[in-house]
């Protein structure tokens, strides 16, 4: 090849690939315009410089600067063989920059198997070089991407139907797919994996699968499943399916992204279990108003007719008895207690209840709850014994007055005439426990649950067919409770029932 | 004081013992004879010695033995012997007086002349039912 051929230089002049030829001893005896220009120089300028010229600085593709020897055309001088494809940067200081070439070197031998010409090409490929790590940048961005998305992402490829790329979140625990060997998967088998399900258990078709849909029937698809981890977990997942296509129209995979809407669903049946528990308590409470509206309408007309009863009477020119009087003050105090019972559940439910305590006998309330239950019913039959010395708690003794009261009236209201009440105190060093015994019905398991609640179903059902507020035993609770103390009941149906409260006896009173 | 007996009877059934009382007292001071029970299965009880009223003034809401439970009892056992009157707080007082084929109702709360009337007014009322069959033969 001799530089100086017209010809054949023409043709060198218009290839895309620069080329040296250089002597044995490196010196350039010619090169093309294009070579030229990619080592910074020209035809004519480059003409004469050796391997070693300062000019040049090439470079690896990790920056560093290759050694002379490492020069293309000193591995050919030296080794007498041609090298392919070799990357060499090609530092330009006036640009500051750095051209990309693909290099291939060969020796050309003379008659004797000297070496005579060393002739290498470059081929420019600095923008594919560009693209390529612009390509492989992107493609790590978008990786980094689908990998902090909390949605799984699963490809699958429609040729082979086996998955192509699942991201952190699918990977993960999260979906519970295995992260080796995701070309293994066919993408049917995911039903099994997952043991999908709808929403209301049912199990899923293989032509329901989203991902199948969208690989054979080419659909989009959005739709919620139930899936199973494999650590058990129960998930409910938005799913939504899509055809991948190619440059010519034709599917070339199947994606597939699922969102945990677990949370959200937990939330939504939270919040309609709240609002069906508030629309509960509010008929509760009307229920409730009905019922109260009821208790004090009775006595009320009762009160009415007394009166009515002693106007007539008095008109007749008869006297009204003291008894009717007796009667009506009965009534009235009825009708006050029932106020007093309304009122004191408001103040429990505001919190603003507050007991005045002091230290007292226990004995002295339950004394005066029995006297005055003897009073209210002569006819009942109720025993207590007194304990010999007093026992002296911190109590707000009207409260606890009102509580015993409670538990009495209970007793009778469920009890025949003739069936005793038993009024029982148990002292130990830490508690004084009060109890009220009677031979009725006795109460339901399922009634004992209630009885202490304002406003339940049971508390209103039971207020209705004993025909009081229902409220007693809620209030009887909150007086114990704001005195630290218990209360509860043992009850069996058929056999009676014991309420009883427990107060704490404090160190020093 | 004690008015001329108009030799009506009564039966006023309700737990109520005051409501009871009050009634039966101004009921008595009007010439009738009166008979009370504060549930039905009371009220039974009564009949079952042999009294058979001309009106039985009847609350729903009892313990023991509620009025419809009563009312049933009743017709199966002295058919339309005597009318019944519902005595209620309830809002579907008409209601519930149709549930027991009950001649009327008197809705609590009531004013004693209102209830005297309306007594008298159910007193007419049956005995013209009673006049196109045949009448009432009184038991025992």
């Amino acid at each position: 090849m001799r530089g100086g051929e017209p010809g054949f230089s023409k043709l060198l002049e218009n290839l895309r690939v620069g080329v040296v030829v250089h002597a044995p001893d490196t010196t350039v005896l010619y090169s093309n315009q294009l070579a030229a220009q990619l080592l910074g120089l020209t035809a004519q300028s480059i003409k004469g410089r050796v391997a070693s010229d300062t000019h040049w600085r090439f470079i690896h593709e990790d920056g560093s600067t290759m050694q002379l020897s490492e020069f293309p055309v000193n591995r050919v001088k030296n080794s007498l063989a041609p090298i392919k494809n070799q990357l060499v940067g090609i530092f330009r200081p006036e640009e500051d920059r750095v051209v990309w070439a693909l290099c291939n070197a060969y020796p050309e031998l003379n008659a004797e198997g000297e070496l005579s010409e060393i002739v290498v090409n470059f081929t420019d490929i600095t923008e594919e070089k560009k693209i390529k790590e612009d390509l492989s940048e992107l493609t790590r961005l978008l990786q980094a991407a689908l990998n902090q998305s909390q949605a799984g992402v699963v490809i699958a490829d429609a040729r082979t139907n086996r998955l192509k790329y699942i991201n952190q979140a699918a990977f993960m625990m999260k979906f519970g797919l295995p992260g080796e060997k995701i070309e293994d998967i066919d993408a049917s088998t995911l039903i099994s994996f997952w043991k999908m399900t709808h929403l209301d258990g049912s199990p899923v078709k293989a032509e329901e699968m989203p991902l199948n849909r969208a690989l054979i029937q080419q659909e989009k698809i959005s739709q919620e499943f139930k899936i199973k981890l494999p650590n058990f977990e129960e998930r409910v997942v938005w799913v939504n399916a899509a055809p991948i296509f190619g440059p010519s129209g034709n599917i070339i995979a199947g994606i597939l992204v699922l969102l945990d809407t677990t949370d959200r669903h937990q939330l939504e049946t939270e919040l309609k279990r709240a609002r069906a528990t508030a629309e509960t308590a509010t008929i509760m409470k009307s229920r409730f108003l009905d019922v109260a509206a009821h208790e004090l309408r009775t006595p009320i007309t009762v009160f009415t007719l007394l009166i009515q009863f002693a106007e007539q009477q008095l008109e007749k020119g008869n006297p009204v008895q003291l008894s009717t009087l007796k009667r009506l003050a009965i009534q009235a105090e009825r009708i006050s207690r029932l106020v007093v019972d309304l009122l004191d559940v408001s103040r429990l439910e505001r919190g603003v209840l507050t007991l005045n305590l002091k230290p007292t006998d226990i004995s002295s309330p339950i004394h005066d709850a029995i006297g005055d239950f003897k009073l209210r019913k002569p006819d009942r039959k109720i025993s207590f014994t007194k304990p010999e010395t007093p026992i002296h708690l911190n109590i707000d003794s009207l409260r606890i007055y009102q509580v015993i009261s409670n538990l009495l009236d209970n007793a009778s209201k469920y009890t025949a005439v003739e069936s005793p009440i038993e009024v029982d105190l148990t002292v130990n060093p830490k508690i004084v426990r009060l109890s009220v015994k009677d031979y009725g019905p006795g109460i339901s398991d399922q009634e004992q649950g209630v009885l202490f609640t304002p406003f339940s179903r049971g508390s209103v059902e039971l207020a209705d067919r004993s025909g009081g507020l229902g409220l007693g035993l809620f209030i009887c609770r909150r007086i114990i409770e704001l005195h630290r103390g218990t209360i509860g009941l043992k009850s069996k149906l058929g056999e009676g029932s014991t309420f009883f409260f427990e107060l704490p006896r404090e160190e020093k009173l | 004081m004690n008015p001329k007996p108009n030799g009506k009877t009564i039966l006023v059934i309700d737990d109520e013992a005051e409501l009871l009382l009050t009634i039966k007292e101004y009921l008595e001071s009007e010439g009738y004879q009166v008979f009370t029970a504060d549930n039905g299965f009371a009220a039974m009880e009564v009949m079952k010695m042999g009294m058979i009223p001309n009106l039985i003034l009847l609350d729903m809401k009892m313990p023991i033995m509620n009025g419809w439970e009563f009312a049933l009892e009743f017709l199966n056992k002295h058919d339309h012997m005597s009318p019944i009157v519902v005595l209620t707080a309830a809002g579907d007082a008409e209601q519930r007086a149709k549930d027991i084929s009950a001649i009327g109702w008197v809705e609590k709360p009531f004013n004693l002349n209102s209830l005297l009337n309306k007594i008298k007014l159910y007193e007419r009322k049956s005995n013209k039912a009673a006049e196109l069959p045949e009448a009432p033969s009184p038991s025992i």
